[in-house]
Formats: C-alpha cells, sequence, structure tokens
C-alpha cells in the first residue's frame, strides 16, 4: 500500500508527538525505538497511546505497530482525512497526565492540510487548565491559532471550552472545528516584532471559588499596569467535575465494565484555578505566559507568576512567541516550494526546543534553516518552503 | 475562667487591626488579659503588648511591613514621577530588620482607582471570550483619540482610489487599443465596437447575434446536427476514417469536467479515501475512448505513472 521508503528511526520517547506529526505531515513512516526501556514503567505511556489513537482516526490508512513492551514503535502515516463533517469524539484515557494542548496543537497543524474538516470532541480525562508541560487551552485558542492567520488560514475554526478541569487528573471537555483546508499556506515575513499595545488574558477556576479569579486579576494588574494601561482579564468561572471514587485509577474501567463504577460513590474532579495571559504588539505578534496554581498557591502568586512569565516572554522578544515557534516553523516548512520565508526569533528563544524542531525538520524534510543576526539583538531565521502542502489532496 | 480567655483571644486581633473604632474607650481586651495573666503567673516583660496598641493607632499597613519584612509599595500617588517617589526612608524597625541578611522583597500592587474599577468594554470581551480564536491586530478601545489617524487613512484611501482608477483605465486602454486611432482615441464604428465590447464584458448581450427568431436558429442547429450525424454515420458502415469530430463546448462549463475545490485529483473521483474510476476514466486512460480529446488521454497517461507507484500518501510535486 504505502511506499517501500524505509523509515526514518529515531530512539527514546523524547518530542515523540513533533515526530509523528511531521511524519504525518510529510508521510514518512517512523521508526521510534527504546521508548523509556529503564522505566518502572517501560514503553509508551497512556497519553501517547491516545495520541496514536487520534492520528489513527484522522488519517485513513494508518499503520501502527507496537512491540509487546511498547518500547519500539512503527508508524506508517496515511492520509489526513479530517473527520468528514460530522462530529468525532475522542476520548483520552482517564489518567491522562498531558493537557488538552498536547492533542489541540498536533490537530491544529494537521487540519489546514487534511482532505476534509476536522470536527473533533475531546472528552475524558481532558485537562484545559496549564499543566507542567502543556499550556492551557486558553492559551491556545488565544495564543496560537491567531498565528495560522499568518499563513491565511483563518476561516472556521472553533475551540469550544465545554466544561474546564484542571490537572494532575481532568474530566473536561473541549470541541475543536477546524474547517479551513489550503493547499499549501502563504509564504511568511514576519520581521517587524512592534512594541506590547495590548494585554488580554483569561483567569479560570473550576470548583473553587470565583474570588480567586478577582484575586489574580488584581495581583497581575498590579504587576502589568505599571508598563501599560491596556490591561484585560476575563474571568471565567467553572464548575468541578463529578466522577466515581475509583476515576483516573488503572484498570477501573476494565473492573467496572458493564456496571456501576465504584459502587455510586462519586468525588469531585478537576479542581483548581490558573491564569492565561497574552501581549499583542502593533504588528500582531503574540507573547503568551500560563500560571497554574500549586497546591496550597495563593491566588495573588499565581497572578503575579503569570505576569513575571508574560515579562519574560516580552523581554525575550522576537516575532514569534515561544509558544508558537513549532508551529510557525513547521508552517513555513510546509509552504509554496522554493519560497524563502522569514521570520525573527528572540536570541532567548533558541533553546533546546528550538534545535530539536530545527533537526526534526532537516530529517523530516531534507533541508536546513539559516539564521543570521537581525536588528536588536534578534535572530533573523530564513526557511525555504518544501512545496509538500496538501498530500491528501493531490493524491493521483 | 479559661472560656472568657477564649473569647477575648477571638476578639484581640479585631481590635488590633481594625484600630479606628474602638481604640481608645477603656483599658483594651489585650490589657485586661495581660493584667489577668499577671495575676496568675509571672509579670509579663513590657515589650509588644504597648507599642503594639500605639503602632496601630499610627497605621496598621506600616505595621504589617514590620512583620513581615515586606515593603508594599501602591502607585495610587501618580502624581509626579512615575515610581516609588513617596518612599521616606526606613524606619526604626525596618532598619533593625534589614541589618539581617535577608533579602528585599518588593510587591508591586495596583491600587489606581481608575484602572481598577475600569471594566471591560463588550466591543473588546465578545470576540475575545468567544470560541473562535482574537483576530490580530484587533481594533482598539474607542478611548484613543480617533482624529489624527483619520486623517492619513482619508489620504490613504484617496491615494488607492487614484490608483485604482489609474488600473482600470490602462486595462481599458489596453484591451481596446486595436480601436484607437493617432490619437488614441476611438471614433464613428470603432467607438461603437468599443462601446459594444464594454458591454459585453459587463455580460450584456452580443447585439450583432439573436437577429433570428428562436424558433428558425432552433431548428437550423438541429439539422445541422441531424445531417452531421448522418453522414458520419454513413461514413462509418462504410468503414470510411473521418476527421474527429469537435464538440462544441455548451455555454456554462468549462470542458467537460466541473472543478471540485482546487485539489481534486486529476482522473477519477476521490471518495472515503479511495481513488474511484468509472469505465470511462478506465477507457479514457487506456486510449479507447470513444472520439475523446487527444491532449485528454494524454494528460491520464502520466497519471497512469504515478497509479503505478501506487503513491498512496507519496509527495507530488
Amino acid at each position: 500500500m504505502t511506499t517501500g521508503t524505509p523509515p526514518l528511526k529515531f530512539t527514546t520517547h523524547a518530542s515523540l508527538r513533533r515526530r509523528l506529526l511531521l511524519a504525518t505531515l510529510t508521510g514518512t513512516p517512523v521508526h521510534i525505538s527504546s521508548i523509556r526501556p529503564n522505566s518502572l514503567k517501560p514503553g509508551l505511556t497512556p497519553s501517547e497511546f491516545s495520541l496514536l489513537r487520534l492520528l489513527d482516526t484522522i488519517t485513513n490508512g494508518s499503520h501502527i505497530t507496537i512491540s509487546v513492551t511498547g518500547t519500539t514503535l512503527l508508524f506508517v502515516p496515511g492520509l489526513i482525512s479530517g473527520t468528514n463533517n460530522s462530529q468525532l469524539s475522542h476520548t483520552l484515557p482517564e489518567n491522562c497526565a498531558r493537557g488538552a494542548t498536547y492533542y489541540l496543537e498536533l490537530l491544529a497543524l494537521l487540519a489546514p492540510f487534511s482532505k476534509t474538516p476536522l470536527n473533533i470532541a475531546l472528552t475524558g480525562g481532558v485537562i484545559t487548565a496549564a499543566t507542567e508541560d502543556d499550556y492551557s487551552v486558553d492559551t491556545f485558542r488565544t495564543a496560537v491559532l491567531p498565528l495560522y492567520a499568518n499563513f491565511d488560514i483563518t476561516r472556521n475554526i472553533e475551540v469550544r471550552i465545554v466544561s474546564r478541569s484542571s490537572g494532575p487528573v481532568g474530566a473536561g471537555e473541549v470541541h475543536f472545528v477546524h474547517a479551513h483546508q489550503v493547499r499549501l499556506p502563504r509564504t511568511l515575513h514576519l520581521q517587524t516584532p512592534g512594541r506590547v499595545k495590548r494585554i488580554r488574558g483569561v483567569a479560570y477556576v473550576s470548583g473553587v471559588s470565583a474570588g480567586n479569579n478577582a484575586r489574580m486579576i488584581e495581583a497581575a494588574r498590579g504587576v502589568l499596569n505599571r508598563f501599560l494601561a491596556d490591561v484585560y482579564v476575563y474571568s471565567d468561572v467553572k464548575s468541578a467535575q463529578t466522577v466515581p471514587v475509583d476515576y483516573g485509577k488503572e484498570g477501573a474501567v476494565e473492573k467496572a465494565r458493564g456496571g456501576v463504577r465504584a459502587s455510586g460513590r462519586t468525588r469531585k474532579i478537576g479542581v483548581g484555578f490558573g491564569m492565561a495571559l497574552v501581549a499583542e504588539t502593533g504588528t500582531g505578534v503574540l507573547y503568551s505566559a500560563d500560571a497554574f496554581a500549586g497546591p496550597a498557591e495563593p491566588a495573588e502568586d499565581v497572578g503575579r507568576r503569570a505576569a513575571y512569565a508574560l515579562l519574560e516572554e516580552i523581554r525575550i522578544a522576537g516575532a514569534v512567541g515561544r509558544t508558537g515557534v513549532m508551529t510557525m516553523l513547521t508552517m513555513m516548512m510546509m509552504g509554496v516550494e522554493g519560497d524563502v520565508g522569514r521570520v525573527v526569533v528572540g536570541r532567548e528563544a533558541v533553546g533546546e526546543e528550538f534545535v530539536g524542531v530545527v533537526r526534526d525538520l532537516k530529517s523530516f524534510f531534507g533541508s536546513e534553516i539559516a539564521v543570521r543576526d537581525g536588528e536588536g539583538g534578534n535572530l533573523v531565521v530564513t526557511i525555504v518552503g518544501k512545496g509538500v502542502g496538501n498530500v491528501g489532496r493531490k493524491v493521483a | 475562667m479559661p472560656e472568657i480567655v477564649k473569647k477575648r483571644k477571638r476578639t484581640a486581633p479585631k481590635k488590633d487591626t481594625e484600630d479606628t473604632e474602638s481604640s481608645d474607650n477603656g483599658p483594651d481586651a489585650m490589657e485586661i488579659l495581660r493584667r489577668h495573666f499577671e495575676s496568675q503567673f509571672a509579670p509579663l516583660p513590657e515589650v509588644k503588648g504597648a507599642k503594639k496598641s500605639k503602632a496601630a493607632k499610627k497605621d496598621s499597613g506600616k505595621k504589617k511591613k514590620a512583620k513581615t519584612g515586606v515593603i508594599e509599595e501602591g502607585d495610587d500617588d501618580d502624581s509626579g514621577s512615575g515610581s516609588g517617589s513617596e518612599w521616606e526612608g526606613l524606619s526604626e524597625e525596618e532598619d533593625k530588620k534589614l541589618t539581617a541578611p535577608a533579602p528585599e522583597v518588593i510587591h508591586f500592587t495596583a491600587s489606581d482607582p481608575l484602572l481598577k474599577t475600569a471594566k471591560l468594554p463588550k466591543s473588546i470581551l465578545k470576540p475575545f471570550i468567544s470560541t473562535k480564536p482574537p483576530a490580530l491586530r484587533a481594533p482598539s478601545p474607542p478611548t484613543t483619540a480617533p482624529s489624527k489617524p483619520d486623517e492619513s487613512d482619508e489620504e490613504d484611501t484617496t491615494t488607492e482610489a487614484h490608483h485604482l482608477q489609474n488600473d482600470l483605465a490602462l486595462q481599458r486602454l489596453l484591451r481596446e487599443s486595436h480601436l484607437l486611432d493617432a490619437n488614441l482615441e476611438a471614433t464613428g464604428k470603432n467607438r461603437l465596437k468599443a462601446i459594444e465590447a464594454r458591454v459585453q464584458a459587463l455580460g450584456g448581450r452580443d447585439l450583432t447575434k439573436h437577429k433570428m427568431p428562436m424558433a428558425a436558429r432552433v431548428w437550423m442547429e438541429k439539422s445541422r446536427r441531424a445531417k452531421e450525424e448522418k453522414r458520419r454515420r454513413e461514413a462509418r458502415e462504410a468503414g470510411i476514417v473521418l476527421e474527429r469530430e469537435v464538440r462544441v463546448k455548451k455555454k456554462g462549463g468549462e470542458g467537460k469536467r466541473r472543478e471540485r475545490g482546487a485539489f481534486g485529483p486529476s482522473v477519477g473521483k476521490f471518495r472515503n479515501g479511495t481513488l474511484v474510476l468509472s469505465r470511462r476514466d478506465v477507457m479514457d486512460i487506456e486510449g479507447r475512448g470513444e472520439g475523446k480529446g487527444g491532449g485528454k488521454s494524454g494528460k491520464s497517461g502520466k497519471g497512469m505513472g504515478g497509479k503505478g507507484k501506487g503513491g498512496k500518501g507519496k509527495k507530488r510535486r
């Protein structure tokens, strides 16, 4: 069925998601070995299994082979077919440790190149708040999705947070609709970061007092208003979810198959609060920061932490914030063949993540990027588009 | 006895912090408690109690600083210079604290009543909290003075309009250049022709045609087609090879095939992840279609190459 091209070989679970994403976009098979071989729980985690399942559902003709221990994975991607105008429900495992944006970011990058519109409801162990590794769904909506406007992908994109839930075990629900499919994204030239003109944000609370929102907002504004008057933070209050007592325990679902779980006893889950801030410059560049309350952390500290994190992002500068670097570089690589796109990034945005993205882009697309010094200590990243575009739409 | 103690303990901190109402009406609770305690045990050292009550009378905020080692600085006094203009050195207590090598923590808190009470205008709130991603460069709130940008905008629009006009004139000139005389003007018959061409470009009818009743025209067409068909049929029966038939394109559609999306396959239909080839498509590819254009079959020939590779998910350039 697929071409006999040998799969790209990778090891370890590091940036597994990005590799699966690039494999799907380019149609290249990947072989990933020694995934957590020495861990107490070797192999893929539940969230990674769920990611593979999700990729399987939105593509057509994918082949996934996982070894018995789960430490080796062969992924042969199919066409990105989308969900064909009907809503598809994807249930995350109850003990999913990653936030919803772990999946949403991937979906947002795949959706423009899918054959039909994408309409997915994430249910099950969905964490909409920010977690250790992932930003919140609010940041995704307000700071990551607008980036696609730079590539002329704007129409019929929606993210609806049906119910909010916080980590470590969540039970929220998010709907994601993306109905703007393109053949090739526009070539990007983003070289003027501009100055921050406004700051917006969302303070969210699930299952705790709404007063936390007011306190977070006040503390964050206390920091930010010294620099800028145009600071507005929206407050969103949602209730916690009621779930069976054994929710999130391993094997709980299997145990109660068909019957009532935990003999009907329930508990509240997904309780917590946090804040997502977005700074927008005059030229439409977005910087974003997230903070989520730790155990027994007062709301003021969370608000202040979010504000400081935002200021740090603004200090790093560049025409794309650190949250959007992977999105930007990948979309530029997918662009019109031979067209040269440029984007300015802050010097400190070049870190482990950035280098990882560039290395993976090289191994999948086979071309390197050029980086040179730009104005004001920033770096100008130049990427030549590979014209891969919408693989699914160009078949036959 | 212990009951009373409990009760007073509860009320004591309230007095401590909210000193405005009843700090000077008689001996306060702490004083009574202290006397009671001293009558039962040893006298207490005279340090905090008295000082505390005095300090509380002065300024509750200042006391907090001394307790936590935190200097709170509000920017509610934005009269002159921006930051910290009101700071008046360190008090004694703070001085003592600072002799210890503790880091100085400064918390900035906004207490500007204007900023605090500012409500989110609906025009900003709506697009931001909707399910759609907010548009980049959203319109700024209407608080900004609109006078200056307006002028430049106006200028912008006028120049833009000017450019557009010039563009149109140039296009027209190029299109009608064959009708123009030495002075770059169409005169006489040419002028009428130019006008006619413009009308047609805008979707008007071609007046040179349609000079015949509809029924007669239809009949003419029909008989022409019948004659041609008869000629071909007779030739086929006699085994004579005729020239290829040239089908007149229908008015509405461009070519036989409707353009679907912009990404449709060049041959067949892509449905449910499979490429469906009709019998006609197959004949077309194999080059034994009945009376198909030569160019068409050539194109599908290329498509065959791709199929041979079985390139599902294969990158095509």
